[in-house]
């Protein structure tokens, strides 16, 4: 990583209603000196209002149109900006900073071109997830492989790098939360290598107020049905 | 054992949703089909139930009732179908203009 140029490494933080909380991720990803755009996916209150000073990019959707929507803008715009290694990453503080880090160097390190968080991988990382929040996660992986024929221990991570060429292959359609499964299917259909690297989640209470409930995990599996009638 | 008219009923919902379901010809010949068959139906009423006989079912309504239900679901898959491209088009619109308006957040004193 030495050589790299991080302004080289552009950070898509989607973000939607998050107000205060933001800043402070947004800052900390900053002041690392990696390239960041904030994808504002129209929050009630205008995202850069939290953001000023900071010297970061800022795209707004006009309305809402989901966090899968806000990661294609994210991604078109760091292309657009020279970018050579894109990381997506949650707006809620549920990845530690140094995560960037650790995919972005499993891309750049040219063992894959897609690199993605896991927490799965380490015992101590897996102990922190919730036990009802462990059995969604793995029927959701169970569900992703049977569709994507790709089997990883975390398939709904938000935490994942892509080298320019991986990001230009990868076109996210799904605007809602299937696009989780969706970059993976289209990863293996690009013939794309993919990696998972250990990550720490933390489950702050903002964190999971945030997260995804139940009840929202069915109406991903019937997007990901639909999807495969209906294109 | 499956009737005839399940056999018909069946094929014809897996046939919709695997192939004419995206056909534009297709799309456009079920209303034609739907009203010709109304018309028909409303001249000779009698018509129907013969025709559900041969095909194992005990009334003319009823026939009517069950390809109703298979020209509904056919509905329903072209209309969601016609929603995502939609879906996708105005995302694509919006995503253009959201680019054409990003800004830098310049850094200042107050920034860390």
């Amino acid at each position: 990583m030495e050589s790299m140029d991080k302004r080289e490494v552009w950070v898509v933080i989607p973000a939607f209603n998050e107000d205060e909380v933001l800043r402070a991720i947004v800052a900390a990803v900053a002041a690392e000196g990696y390239s960041v755009v904030v994808v504002d996916d129209g929050s009630l209150r205008r995202a850069d209002l939290f953001l000023r000073g900071l010297g970061v990019d800022y795209v707004r959707h006009p309305i809402n149109l989901g966090q899968g929507a806000s990661l294609q803008t994210g991604v078109d715009y760091a292309l657009g900006n020279r970018a050579r290694y894109i990381v997506h990453f949650d707006a809620d503080g549920q990845h530690p900073v140094q995560g960037i880090a650790d995919v972005v160097a499993a891309v750049a390190g040219g063992q894959c071109e897609m690199a993605v968080g896991s927490r799965f991988l380490r015992p101590s990382d897996a102990a922190r997830v919730p036990v009802g929040k462990r059995i969604l996660l793995k029927a959701g992986a169970l569900v992703n492989g049977l569709i994507t024929g790709l089997w990883l221990s975390d398939t709904h991570n938000g935490l994942r790098a892509l080298s320019r060429e991986a990001a230009t292959r990868i076109r996210i359609r799904e605007n809602g939360y299937a696009h989780a499964t969706e970059i993976l299917e289209l990863a293996r259909r690009a013939g794309l290598r993919v990696k998972e690297v250990p990550t720490t989640i933390s489950y702050s209470d903002y964190a999971r107020a945030k997260g995804q409930s139940m009840l929202n995990s069915l109406n991903i599996l019937i997007d990901l049905l639909l999807r495969r009638v209906l294109r | 054992m499956l009737t005839p008219i399940q056999l018909i009923l069946i094929s014809a919902v897996i046939l919709l949703a695997a192939t004419c379901v995206r056909s534009k010809l297709f799309g456009r010949m079920v209303p034609i089909a739907v009203g010709a068959a109304a018309i028909s139906l409303v001249i000779l009423p009698s018509a129907a139930t013969e025709i559900a006989h041969r095909f194992g079912v005990g009334r003319g309504t009823d026939l009517v009732l069950y390809f109703s239900l298979v020209s509904i679901f056919f509905l329903l898959l072209r209309f969601q179908i016609r929603i995502r491209q939609f879906d996708t088009k105005v995302t694509e619109i919006l995503r253009q203009l959201a680019l054409l308006n990003a800004k830098r957040l310049e850094k200042d004193d107050h920034g860390r």
